[in-house]
């Protein structure tokens, strides 16, 4: 290719943009070896490789820490989450997005205004009320928590992704005699797969991450959850100064999610921007 | 479908009752209604965990005005919103300049996909993997000016002069990655015919890019902005947990946004404080400040939409 004085911001942009994925990725290669290094060797700074590959840091946080224990808890508490939330999400968003009736323009704002609520908000009216009937401090308070949060975003990606399935089908099924929970049954939920699980791998990544509501409705260490187990391991490993532990942690937390994310990256991508098509 | 007719009606009544009304009143209950209640609980002076609740009127948005570290708080999250929109959104629009001109699909996704992999990943291993590379004796990022004969340059990043750029950085690695993909749905919705004639005119791709596809994606721009603001207030782990990697103290206030200053005053676990009354004014602040800049962000955006 010719240089040309004209595409300089191109240059430069592009530079940028590759010394950018350059550093994340170097970054990530840096965490996982330094996550074999024993403390002393990670105080000896960045290049040096680390003398053996020894595991001892990741048996250490995942069994004494407990960190296996954290991950269990976290995939119970988010799968349920997350197909409690589809299962109550699907029907609303059929509904809401094929069928005009009063009060539809409404409810569907109402869910919108919903995503911009941030937790903290409502965290406190929340902890009264869910230690009043004695749901803090357990997993099962915590799925509930996290099927009502996720629902605001979950009716939005799913109504966006209904409105691009034609109706045709399901009129011709209406002129047959139908009725409409057979024809939402057998007719639009086989049509609407794909984005259901979109949705259903976006909810399941967000709520796998999810820190804020762990961190204040959820304290006994038995119920603690990937990231408020993290957390609660950084304060135990820098009083020891055990930093190769704590490097191994993060890397135990980071690399399910990564790996998760990489085999699924298109339907994520896809489930996120659903909205954003025109029309 | 002509929704109005008889058949409609008898048909779909009872499918519009069923699905609606239990999610709607889990969602009012749990979402809408606390924010009452907050408002409410936001009038008293109570810890929350005894029965005496004293009335005080608005005596606790009176102490917040004058509450230096509450004010702080309000003015690094306007800083978040105002520095970061500038940082975040410059950068997503000239990776979206240079990712949208990539010709190979492929490329085009990887890129992407790495720069969205941190928003998919635990705020608490984030926070820490950044204040592993910024920590001032074996950090990445010093190690590597070092290297490159730069050492002049290396910083103490998680002193106190340096930590709120610390602490900004790393929202901004992670941000641009969640708008890129954003943009990139939206640049790829406009019609290539709008840039043919552009293309045989023979304008670079620069200015095609600030000419044609810019001013076609301003919706997204606005709704990137209002997201980001939001984002700025109510983001909290990456905050709570930065500093902690090596201090094991709270969030220092000079990087402490009003999210995280909210949870304290209520949560706190440190040093327990557990005012929830005065925590639930804060968060009524938080949504009225938010309301607010959302309002203004619409309301600037109003005078120019662009219909393609």
């Amino acid at each position: 290719m010719r240089f040309k004085a004209a595409e300089i911001p191109k240059y430069i942009i592009n530079t940028f943009l590759v010394l950018w994925i350059l550093f994340t990725l170097f970054m990530f290669v840096w965490l996982i070896l330094s996550s074999f290094k024993s403390t002393r060797e990670i105080y000896r700074g960045v290049w040096a490789l680390p003398k053996t590959f020894k595991f001892d840091n990741y048996f250490r946080v995942l069994t004494d820490f407990g960190l296996l224990r954290f991950m269990w808890n976290s995939l119970i508490v988010v799968l349920s989450s997350t197909l409690l939330v589809l299962i109550l999400s699907t029907p609303i968003s059929y509904v809401l997005s094929k069928l005009k009736f009063p009060g539809s323009a409404a409810i569907t704002i109402s869910f919108i205004i919903g995503i911009g609520i941030p937790i903290q908000t409502i965290f406190i009216p929340l902890y009264l009320m869910m230690s009043k009937i004695n749901a803090t401090d357990s997993l099962i308070g915590l799925v509930w928590l996290y099927t009502i949060t996720s629902l605001p975003f979950t009716v939005y990606l799913l109504i966006g992704f209904f409105k691009t399935i034609p109706s045709t089908l399901e009129e011709a099924a209406m002129i047959d005699g139908a009725t409409a929970s057979q024809s939402f049954i057998k007719i639009m939920l086989p049509m609407a797969r794909s984005g259901i699980i979109s949705s259903g791998i976006f909810v399941f990544v967000m709520l796998w991450k999810e820190f804020l509501l762990a961190l204040v409705f959820i304290s006994a260490e038995s119920k603690q959850t990937i990231s408020l187990g993290l957390y609660s391991l950084v304060t135990k490993l820098t009083y020891t100064g055990d930093w190769g532990g704590l490097f191994a942690g993060v890397v135990l937390v980071i690399l399910p999610s990564v790996v998760f994310y990489s085999c699924l990256a298109r339907k994520f991508i896809a489930g996120l921007t659903m909205g954003i098509g025109k029309g | 479908m002509d929704y109005n007719s008889q058949i409609f009606k008898r048909r779909y009544k009872s499918l519009i009752l069923i699905t609606t009304i239990p999610i709607l009143s889990f969602y009012f209950i749990f979402m809408i209604f606390p924010i009452l209640e907050s408002l409410y609980y936001s009038l008293f002076d109570w810890s929350g965990f005894t029965a005496e609740m004293e009335f005080k009127g608005l005596g606790n948005y009176l102490e917040l005005s004058s509450d230096n570290l509450f004010l702080q708080t309000v003015w690094n999250s306007f800083k978040y919103v105002g520095l970061g929109s500038v940082v975040i959104l410059g950068i997503t629009l000239l990776f979206t300049y240079a990712i949208t001109n990539y010709k190979s699909r492929k490329l085009k996704d990887f890129v992407q996909m790495i720069l969205f992999v941190p928003n998919t990943i635990s705020p608490v291993a984030l926070a820490l993997l950044w204040s592993f590379v910024l920590n001032t004796r074996w950090g990445l990022l010093n190690s590597i000016l070092k290297g490159l004969g730069l050492g002049f340059l290396a910083r103490g990043w998680m002193g106190e002069d340096y930590i709120f750029g610390a602490a900004l950085s790393l929202l901004v690695w992670i941000h641009v990655g969640f708008f890129i993909v954003i943009y990139l749905a939206a640049a790829a919705r406009i019609p290539d015919s709008l840039y043919e004639s552009a293309k045989i005119d023979g304008a670079t791709s620069w200015k095609q890019f600030v000419k044609i596809t810019i001013p076609l994606i301003t919706d997204i721009i606005e709704t990137s902005l209002v997201l980001w603001t939001i984002f700025s207030f109510k983001i909290f782990g990456y905050l709570y947990v930065f500093s902690t990697g090596g201090a094991g103290s709270d969030a220092p206030p000079a990087i402490r946004n009003i999210s995280v200053q909210l949870f304290l005053t209520s949560f706190g676990k440190r040093t327990p404080i557990n005012r929830l009354a005065y925590g639930s004014a804060m968060a009524i602040v938080l949504l009225i400040m938010l309301a607010l800049l959302v309002y203004i962000i619409r309301k600037l955006f109003k005078a120019e939409v662009i219909e393609y």
